[in-house]
This record gives C-alpha cells, sequence and structure tokens, in this order.
C-alpha cells in the first residue's frame, strides 16, 4: 500500500532523514515514534508530497508519488495534524465537505456524506452549522478526523492528532479512533511521541531516531526483544505494564482457583494490568478468574502475569 | 506591535444621520445659509457663489473613487506580489519606500506633478494614488501574514492548489484587515482631494480655500462641513 | 530515482542579488530613457530635455559601467565580501551623477545667463531610486556596523562635498535656493517649530493620557473615540473648521490674542497638528502599558515595589521604547503636515512651495519640498535609533 525506498531528506546541509524503507500493508496502523527531532513527522510528510525527498522514492499502491501532481495526491490521501488547522470562516459542514468540494462531488452526495461523518465521529448533526470557533477542544479535533476521512481516502495520515488535547480527552478519543480503525480498515500511518498512545494504538511501532530507523515491530516484540539500549531506555520500566494493558486475563493458560470464597475476583476480558492493580490493592498474589456466566472458572497468581506475558501472542 | 483596536465600529444610524446632514448641506442651499447666517452674523456673504456645493460634492466624489479605484487595484495586486514567492526579495524594500512616499507631502507631489500632467485633476489622481496604495497594500500584507499557518498547512495537506488556498483560505480570512485598510485609504484621500484645489482639480477644497483668501469664516465652513461629513460617513460605514 | 520535484524549488536566487541587479538595471536604464535633464532660457518658457547619456557624454558611459559593475557584483558570492564594494560603488555613481549634472548646468548658464534653469527631470529620480536599492541590499549583506556605516556616510560625504565646493551652484534648485536665502531660513525655522512644538505638546498631553486611559477603560473609550475622530477629519477642512474658532478666541480672550492666536496665522493649524499628533502617541502608551507582562509586575509587587518605583523601574523603561515609536509617527507626520501652515498664512516650507506653484518653479517648489522631506528622515532615523538603544525594535509602530 505505502511503500519507502531508502527515502533522504536534508535542510541545510543536517540530514533529517536517513536511508530511511518502510512497507505499510493494506489496513495497517503503523506507529512513527520517536524523541522530538527524530525526523518521524518529515517521513510523514514525505507520502503526501508536502514536502520533497532529496533521494528515495515512496510509493503509494505501487505507484510513485513523484509521478503524481501533489494537489491530486492530496486530495486521495486522508491528512490530520495536531493543531487541527479547521478553516474558522467555514462552517463545520463545509470544513468537512472541503475535498468532496475540490473533487467535485455533487450536493446532495456531500450532504449525505457530511451527515455520516458526523455520526462517526460521534458529533451530533447539529454541529454542522456551528464555526470552529465555538467547539470544545476535543470537537475540533473529531472534526479534524472527519474531514480527513471525508473522500473516504485508502490512506490516512496522521501527526499527532490528539496532541494537544486534555489527558481524558486524548485518551476517550484514541479508544475511539481504534476502533474506528478497525470497523474502516483504513491504512494509517500515525505520528506521535506518545509512548502510551503508541502502544494503546499501534499494533506495529516503527522507532525512529536521528532519521533512522531504530527497531520495526509489534509493541511486544520491542519489548521483548530491544534491538538496542534506546529501545529499552526510550521505553523505560513502564513499558512492562503498558504491554499488560494490551493483554487480557482470557490469554493467559489459567492454574487452579484459590481457596475460599472472599479471594478477589477477576473476569476474563479485564486486561492484565487491572489485574495486577486488583492484587497490589487487595494485598494478595492469587486472584480468581470468573467467566461469563459469572462462574469461577481458575485461578492467576502474580507469577502468572509476570511470566506469562512474555508468552503471550 | 502595538495593535489598537479603537472601540465600537459600524453604527448604521450615525451611517444614516451623517448622509441625511451630508445631502442637505449639498442640495438645499437656502437652509445652509439661514445656517451659517445664525453661526456669522457679520458676514457679508454666506456661501459660495460662484458654483453650488453639488458640483464641489461630484468632482471630489470622482476624484476619491477614480483614485480609489486604481490604489485597491495596484495595492492588492503589490501586496499579492509581495507575499508571492516571486516578490518576496522585495517586500522589505518595498514597505521602506512606500513609508518614505509617506513623508512626502501629498501637496508637493501634486505641485510636482504639475509640469508632466498639466493643471486638474490629473495630478491631483497620481498624488492620491501614491499617498493611499501604502495602507492597501501594508493591510492586504498584514491580514495575509495574520492567516494562521496551521490553517493553510491544512488546505495544502488536503489538496487545495496554491490558487485555491489564496481565494477559499487566505483571502477571505484576510478580508477584515483588508477592508480596514480600505477605510483607512478612503479615509485619507477624502482628506488630500481637498487639497487639490490648489492645482485647480475641484473638489471641496474650492470654497474653503476661497473663504481663507477672502477672509470669510462662513464659506470656509460651507465647504468644510461636507467634507468632513464625507469622511465621517466612509469611517463610519466600512 | 532521486531528486524529486515539487513546489518549492531547491535553490533560489538569493534576494539581495534581485534587488541589487534591480537596482542596476534601472540605474542603467535611467541614462538612456526619458528626461534626465532639462535646459530652460528662463524659469518660464519651456526647453530642451536630455537623457542622461547626451547630457553627460562620457561621463555618462562611465556611469553605465559602474552599473554594470554593480549589477555583476550582485551576483558574487559570498555576499557579504562585495557589500561595501556595492555601496560605495552606488554611493560613487550618485556622485557621478550629481557632478556631471552640475558640470552641464554650469556650460548652460555659462552659455545663456543666470536666468537660465537646468532641472532634474524622472529619469533622475529613478537614478535616485536606482541608489538606494543597491544600497539597501547591500546594507543587508553587510558584515558589520563599521561596513554599514560607510555605506550609509559615504552618499552623505559626497553630496556635502559636492555642495560645499560650488559644483553644483548653478543647478536650478541651487539658483533658486540662492535666490530665496533669507525666506528660506526664516521658513525652514517655522516649519521646524510646527512640528516639533505639536510633537512635544502631543507627548506632554498625551503619555499623561494614555496613561489615565490604560488604567480605566471607561475613560479610553471616549478619548479613543475622540482621537479617532479627528484623525478622520480631512486636514484642510479641519484647518477651516478651527479658523472662526481661533478667530473668536483671539477677538474675545485678550491673553489669547496677545500670543498671536488668532483665525489667521499658526494657531489652528498648531492645533490640528496637535490633535493629529495626539493619536499615536495615546495609543502607544496605551499599548505600552497593556503589553507590560503581567508576570514581571507581580514579580515587582512581589518583591515590595511601591506603585512609585514599579513606574518607575518597570513600567517606564520597558514601556518606553513603544511609547517613543509613537512619537516617532507623530513627528514624522507633524513634519509633512505642517505644509498646512501655508494655506493659511501661517509660514513653513509650504510657504516656498506655493510661491513656486505660483511663479511655475518647480525648482523653488523643490528647495520648499526636499527639506521637508530630509527633516521628515532625519527625524524617524534619528528617532529609530534611540528606541533601538532602549531596547526597541525601531520598526514600525
Amino acid at each position: 500500500m505505502i511503500e519507502l525506498r531508502n527515502v533522504t531528506k536534508a535542510y541545510n546541509g543536517a540530514v533529517v532523514v536517513d536511508d530511511v524503507s518502510l512497507t505499510v500493508g493494506r489496513g495497517e496502523l503503523a506507529i512513527l515514534l520517536g524523541p522530538s527531532g527524530c525526523g518521524k513527522t518529515t517521513t510523514l510528510r514525505a507520502i503526501n508530497r508536502m514536502l520533497d525527498i532529496d533521494a528515495g522514492e515512496v510509493l503509494v499502491d505501487g505507484v510513485s508519488v513523484a509521478t503524481r501532481s501533489p494537489d491530486e495526491l492530496r486530495r486521495h490521501i486522508g491528512y490530520a495534524i495536531q493543531s487541527v488547522g479547521l478553516f474558522p470562516h467555514m462552517s463545520v459542514h463545509r470544513n468537512i465537505a472541503t475535498v468532496p468540494r475540490l473533487l467535485g462531488w455533487e450536493r446532495i452526495r456531500i450532504d449525505e456524506r457530511v451527515a455520516e461523518l458526523l455520526e462517526l465521529v460521534g458529533l451530533a448533526p447539529s454541529h454542522a452549522d456551528k464555526k470552529p470557533a465555538e467547539l470544545s477542544g476535543g470537537e475540533a479535533q473529531r472534526v479534524g478526523v472527519a474531514r480527513a476521512l471525508a473522500a473516504d481516502p485508502p490512506v490516512l495520515l496522521m501527526d499527532e492528532p490528539f496532541g494537544a488535547l486534555d489527558p481524558l480527552n486524548r485518551e476517550r478519543l484514541q479508544r475511539e479512533f481504534a476502533e474506528l480503525h478497525r470497523r474502516l480498515g483504513k491504512t494509517v500511518v500515525f505520528v506521535t511521541h506518545d509512548i502510551e498512545e503508541a502502544v494503546l494504538l499501534g499494533d506495529r511501532i516503527v522507532l525512529m531516531r536521528d532519521g533512522r530507523i531504530v527497531q520495526d515491530g509489534s509493541p511486544e516484540d520491542l519489548w521483548r526483544a530491544p534491538a538496542c539500549d534506546f529501545v529499552r531506555d526510550f521505553f523505560g520500566d513502564e513499558f512492562g505494564l503498558r504491554i499488560l494493558s494490551r493483554h487480557r486475563v482470557a490469554d493467559l493458560p489459567l492454574g487452579e482457583a484459590p481457596e475460599g470464597d472472599d479471594a478477589p475476583r477477576v473476569r476474563l476480558h479485564t486486561n492484565l494490568r487491572d489485574t495486577l492493580a486488583r492484587m497490589v490493592t487487595e494485598s494478595t498474589s492469587h486472584v480468581a478468574v470468573l467467566d461469563d456466566t459469572d462462574a469461577v472458572c481458575g485461578g492467576l497468581t502474580f507469577g502468572d502475569v509476570v511470566t506469562g506475558v512474555r508468552e503471550t501472542r | 506591535m502595538s495593535a489598537y483596536e479603537p472601540g465600537i465600529r459600524r453604527s448604521w444610524p450615525a451611517v444614516a444621520g451623517l448622509t441625511l446632514a451630508l445631502a442637505f448641506w449639498v442640495l438645499y442651499e437656502p437652509g445652509v445659509s439661514a445656517v451659517l447666517g445664525m453661526l456669522f452674523p457679520d458676514a457679508d456673504t454666506l456661501v459660495y457663489e460662484r458654483s453650488p456645493m453639488s458640483r464641489f460634492a461630484a468632482e471630489h466624489l470622482a476624484l476619491v473613487m477614480q483614485a480609489g479605484a486604481i490604489s485597491v487595484a495596484i495595492g492588492v495586486a503589490a501586496g499579492l506580489l509581495v507575499v508571492s514567492p516571486l516578490g518576496r526579495p522585495f517586500r522589505e524594500v518595498i514597505s521602506r519606500i512606500a513609508a518614505f512616499g509617506q513623508a512626502v507631502p501629498s501637496v508637493a507631489i501634486m505641485a510636482l506633478a504639475v509640469p508632466a500632467l498639466g493643471y486638474g485633476s490629473r495630478p491631483v489622481l497620481l498624488a492620491l494614488v501614491i499617498f493611499s496604495v501604502l495602507p492597501v497594500m501594508l493591510n492586504v500584507v498584514a491580514g495575509l501574514d495574520g492567516v494562521p499557518a496551521d490553517v493553510v498547512e491544512a488546505g495544502k495537506g488536503m489538496g487545495m492548489s496554491r490558487s485555491q488556498r489564496l481565494r477559499q483560505l487566505e483571502i477571505p480570512l484576510a478580508m477584515p484587515v483588508i477592508m480596514t485598510g480600505i477605510r483607512t485609504m478612503l479615509v485619507i484621500l477624502i482628506s488630500a482631494a481637498t487639497l487639490g484645489a490648489v492645482v485647480g482639480a475641484g473638489g471641496f477644497g474650492v470654497p474653503i480655500m476661497s473663504g481663507i483668501g477672502s477672509f470669510n469664516n462662513a464659506v470656509i465652513v460651507h465647504g468644510a462641513v461636507p467634507a468632513i461629513l464625507l469622511a465621517l460617513i466612509v469611517d463610519q460605514a466600512l | 530515482m532521486a531528486g524529486v520535484r515539487g513546489d518549492t524549488p531547491a535553490t533560489r536566487t538569493r534576494p539581495t542579488a534581485v534587488i541589487t541587479a534591480t537596482g542596476a538595471l534601472l540605474g542603467a536604464g535611467a541614462l538612456f530613457a526619458g528626461p534626465f535633464l532639462s535646459f530652460r532660457p528662463n524659469r518660464v518658457v519651456d526647453g530642451v530635455t536630455s537623457t542622461g547619456l547626451e547630457a553627460f557624454g562620457t561621463v555618462g558611459w562611465a556611469l553605465l559601467a559602474a552599473w554594470a559593475v554593480a549589477g555583476a557584483l550582485a551576483f558574487v558570492e559570498p555576499a557579504r565580501r562585495t557589500a561595501v564594494a556595492r555601496g560605495l560603488v552606488a554611493a560613487g555613481a550618485l556622485g557621478v551623477t550629481l557632478w556631471a549634472s552640475g558640470l552641464a548646468a554650469t556650460g548652460y548658464a555659462s552659455a545663456e545667463g543666470t536666468i537660465a534653469r537646468t532641472s532634474f527631470g524622472w529619469s533622475f529620480y529613478v537614478t535616485l531610486l536606482a541608489v538606494y536599492l543597491v544600497q539597501h541590499a547591500a546594507l543587508q549583506d553587510s558584515p558589520g556596523m563599521l561596513a554599514r556605516a560607510a555605506i550609509v556616510w559615504s552618499d552623505v560625504l559626497a553630496v556635502a562635498a559636492l555642495i560645499a565646493s560650488g559644483l553644483l551652484a548653478e543647478l536650478g534648485i541651487a539658483r533658486e535656493f540662492a535666490l530665496a536665502r533669507d525666506l528660506f531660513a526664516r521658513e525652514f525655522r517655522t516649519h521646524i517649530a510646527y512640528a516639533l512644538g505639536a510633537t512635544a505638546a502631543a507627548v506632554a498631553i498625551g503619555v499623561p493620557l494614555g496613561i489615565l486611559a490604560a488604567r480605566n477603560r471607561r475613560f479610553e473609550t471616549p478619548l479613543m473615540g475622540a482621537l479617532n475622530l479627528g484623525q478622520v477629519f480631512p486636514a484642510l477642512a479641519f484647518v477651516g473648521l478651527m479658523m472662526p474658532v481661533f478667530g473668536a478666541l483671539g477677538r474675545n480672550v485678550a491673553p489669547l490674542g496677545a500670543i498671536g492666536v488668532a483665525g489667521i496665522g499658526w494657531a489652528p493649524v498648531f492645533v490640528v497638528l496637535l490633535v493629529y499628533a495626539l493619536f499615536p502617541v495615546v495609543r502607544n502608551t496605551i499599548v505600552a502599558i497593556r503589553s507590560l507582562d503581567p508576570g514581571v509586575l507581580d514579580a515587582a509587587r512581589g518583591v515590595g515595589m511601591s506603585p512609585r518605583r514599579l513606574f518607575a523601574e518597570i513600567e517606564l523603561p520597558l514601556g518606553f521604547p513603544v511609547v517613543l515609536a509613537g512619537v516617532r509617527v507623530a513627528l514624522v507626520q507633524s513634519t509633512a503636515g505642517a505644509v498646512l501652515a501655508a494655506f493659511v498664512g501661517g509660514g513653513g516650507l509650504g510657504t516656498i512651495m506655493f510661491f513656486g506653484l505660483e511663479q511655475t518653479s518647480m525648482d523653488l517648489v523643490l528647495v520648499g519640498v526636499v527639506p521637508i522631506v530630509a527633516l521628515a528622515l532625519v527625524f524617524d532615523t534619528g528617532l529609530r535609533g534611540i528606541e533601538r538603544l532602549a531596547g526597541g525594535t525601531g520598526e514600525a509602530a
């Protein structure tokens, strides 16, 4: 779907992206992660030709982007950025309709699409006539996502789209977006410097540093087998806890249930991080597991959790 | 620096009242005569008698509108040029030359243009345009500069071409600032056009200067009031 | 595949090179096209005009070469190495142009007598623009203070030396100046008195008003509304309206009449200039106070500064450059605006301008106009310098 071959970009002699090669498959959500200045945003912007590369090649659907006009290319790639960049003089409706308008859609089709998108991103139809200044930060960001999705582009580029939000709103939008991605199956390249966001959203993390890719794999791959000290240091000790939050009790082989009825209980779909938290709160190292019928179907010890997560897929 | 927005603008009742007052002053000479007679009981002549005020109003408006149209055309074009990649090298030097132009009194340009353009409205038009292009151009530039970068960036990211970004995003967002420039331009034009009488371009300056020449305060006021009313109308209406 | 093309070209011509080249082209072109000098047997009759090359002969070709050199140097890298050279070439071109014009005028005068007039045509003004463009670019490329000073002062010295040497004495503007010398001295002083007086009064009244308005919004709205209204009044009409008012004041209030307040003369013009000058002074004072960082003020109060010390040690030094920028705008505006006085018999350099217009002598008009522009430039440059010393930007107010 998206393929970068030996992409290199320099500004005033300083190499910002250095010989990066990367393939993102159809429907995949790839996170470009790294400290600021690592070249992740530059890499992203090379895909829709917001900037032009010095060497290498970018292919979308097997066609080199260099052969397409930048404007035409961008109309077929969704793009959402941290500052949103809603057009302040246009209504929400007109903002979302931007690309369909550029593509010359008919009015009825545009109106239907806007209504559909508002629902998709969780906004009431009454928001359509508002001006961006009347929206909260979270609402504006939802409109930004809707605008990026407007012409149903197969590819979506996102540059810290939730970075400017408060933690509560950010997490809610992140979860909604993960759900949206599962439903729509778009190919997404998502830039962030937030480790938590990367681990929460990404099935695939591309960690960058100084313009190069340091490691590319699932969060579990990066955790179990960091390619170098930088990877380990970048994620830090909390990485394990964050990985735990990606897995559920059901992912582990269950052991014996604890004796007695007053043992703390968790469910099959409880994530492992919450399970661990429960043990700490109840000062126990052994919890009972309930199935969907509220019957005890096994137990889990502290040891099961911390060693088991290493083997989960 | 020092962005200062003076209070409330655009009061339509005020505009309507001022327009009525101007119409009265320009069209109904007996009434004006009566008013001036009350103010200046000793004056031997109360109004400028050689031509009707409507003629000066027409001349004045013609000067302002012609110069304004030329200035808007040049000022907007120059502003767009100066912010375009092609004209960017000239941006600072053009603003400096334009600012320098403001240090030259407008009458001086009228006077100096007489040998080349003759007496009448042409030297005045030249001077008016030179003086009023700057606020238009500066406000076009300031307005376009004030457009948030992320908005333009987002437009670019969605595949708007340069001209689409300019027409759909940058110009509409810059419009309030550009309109301020056009209002300033018109106020400057109305003021400078009163000086055009010096080189025979007519306008409200003719009765004012005639009154000054004959030490007749009533005639001065007869010419000064409509010029002030016109400037106030423009200032309130735009 | 390498080197993807896009909407931003990878290399771009250096802006100062473009400006220098434009200046050099204008300078060269001005020698070929249009009237550079006009020769008339006396003030009134039409004369003959000639281009720079016709009037200057061999010197004209030397000037052409100088402009070619400036244009060629534009593209030599690094730019900073050639900056001073380009600035001096332009200053030289200015000096040689004036000198050659002076020679041509002397030649013509020796044939036609002292009532003959040699005047500049518009190509001369294009040459001035060309000099400015080349030097502007050179100043931007200049490596240091010394280089910049060399470029700026080379112009001043060249012009001053030429005037002092008497080589320009037969040019029309110099002849008219010599004839109007006494009148000029008087009107020049009057003009400066209007500009400085109105500005000083505006500062004396406007700064306190601005401080009050900045602290009290209920006072600010009517004050700025009134001042804004004053800005809108057309100058001549405003003066005209003031004339009967001051006439009445002068007649009825004896002390005012004694200091020369009357409908005709200085009073109405002074007051109109003052009203115009108040606006930038008051506006910038308000902005200066409002734009102070609340954190800084809080910290100052936190360490126990009294309101008086707060004003003296924090508000005044931080706000001074902004206020000064307003004063600069007021002064430049008043300098140009003082020509109004000539309309109502109030004197000033505008009077000379009007004499020139009445006598259809553009050289005499210039004798009035050139010092106004020069004064405005000197005031502007000087105050910008002080602003920068005081920590301001020296940029637009």
